[in-house]
């Protein structure tokens, strides 16, 4: 620990750090969130003509339906895993990381979860979460960021590329055309794994020039 | 030489330059010829295609964002006039064509022409010089 951390910083690292740093060379890590996908579109700075006249308008659709992403990346290699539901529920959190664990178990390896504090993800506010955790004991360990502390999970920085690709300023006049978005948009994560890792700042992304620049363009 | 600079407001290199070309071609070599260097990467159809599909909605050029992008918009054009260009090219032609990046505003355009006897900003009323009290709640 003393060769990671400065001497006057070790006061500050979790007690947990300890035991999950053995565990490292034959875990896996996953990133989990969720991300709302609604109907009024997000707002954004866009190419438009100088002056007031110039400015572009998007429609605010009146009835703000939406739906909430499932996203689950592994950090070292960029498989993704996305789902969707009309809640951030447990159920579908709970597939989410038995999807991880599913992966993890055959290569032999503890599947690391880190995710936030919403309560669905607590043993505290979820009986399911409590089933699966004691169900999966040996093969899984979830890590809870700080409360209010979205850059201590890099998956978040992956909606920034979704809220630019399917809801910022969107001109799309129903929410299935949008959905339709949405799902394509999740389908991009899945086939480019290295674009994933490059936009959550994995270390394990492949440097050079992106191979699909969309992702990356100003 | 430099009393004719003087007279023409030129300097003193530029007529002896412009001097010398008469001297060996005649008065055909005296106007203006072309600057030299390489001829601009971006073509006219380029920029009318650019400034076309820049008020489009990317889905409709069969681009899957909602947002064009100086890196989405060089691929595009690069598809379809077969010019390849950087991003920075495509920053620059915008702006030289008077675009700016800047946040857009909210309508509710298509759901008020629903509804009978709506006047907004759709059809270029302001509503300037009128009181608070006259003004549409949702321009």
């Amino acid at each position: 620990m003393t060769e990671l951390v400065e001497a006057d910083l070790l006061d500050d690292v979790p007690p947990d750090v300890e035991e999950l740093l053995p565990l490292l060379p034959h875990a896996a890590v996953y990133l989990q969130d969720e991300v709302q996908f609604a109907f009024h579109p997000t707002l954004t700075r866009v190419w438009c003509r100088k002056g007031r006249r110039g400015q572009r308008l998007v429609e605010a659709p009146g009835a703000n339906d939406k739906v909430y992403g499932f996203g689950l990346v592994d950090g070292c290699d960029g498989w993704f895993d996305g789902r969707f539901a009309p809640g951030r529920t447990a159920d579908v959190f709970c597939a989410q990381v038995r999807a991880a664990v599913a992966r993890s178990r055959p290569r032999g390896r503890l599947a690391i979860v880190i995710v936030d504090n919403l309560h669905t993800h607590t043993p505290a506010g979820s009986k399911l979460v409590r089933q699966m955790l004691a169900e999966l004991q040996d093969h899984l360990r979830i890590i809870y960021t700080p409360a209010d502390d979205p850059d201590a999970n890099r998956i978040e920085w992956l909606w920034r590329w979704s809220r630019r690709e399917v809801t910022h300023n969107h001109q799309r006049p129903t929410f299935a055309a949008l959905r339709e978005d949405m799902y394509a948009h999740f389908q991009t994560l899945r086939e480019h794994a290295n674009l994933v890792l490059r936009q959550i700042g994995s270390p394990f992304a492949e440097q050079g020039p992106a191979a699909q620049p969309l992702a990356y363009a100003a | 030489m430099a009393e004719i600079a003087a007279i023409v407001f030129r300097s003193r290199d530029t007529v002896e330059r412009v001097l010398n070309r008469f001297l060996r071609g005649g008065v055909a070599a005296i106007p203006p010829r072309k600057a030299p260097g390489r001829a601009p990467t971006v073509t006219p159809a380029w920029k009318a295609e650019l400034l076309r599909v820049i008020d489009l909605d990317p889905h409709t050029v069969g681009v899957h964002s909602a947002n064009w992008t100086t890196g989405l918009l060089a691929l595009s054009l690069a598809a379809q006039t077969r010019v390849t260009v950087t991003a920075e090219t495509v920053r620059l032609a915008l702006r030289a064509a008077d675009y700016v990046c800047k946040r857009p505003t909210w309508t509710l355009k298509r759901k008020a022409e629903a509804q009978p006897g709506y006047a907004g900003n759709a059809s270029g009323c302001r509503w300037y010089g009128l009181g608070p009290a006259h003004r549409p709640l949702h321009p």
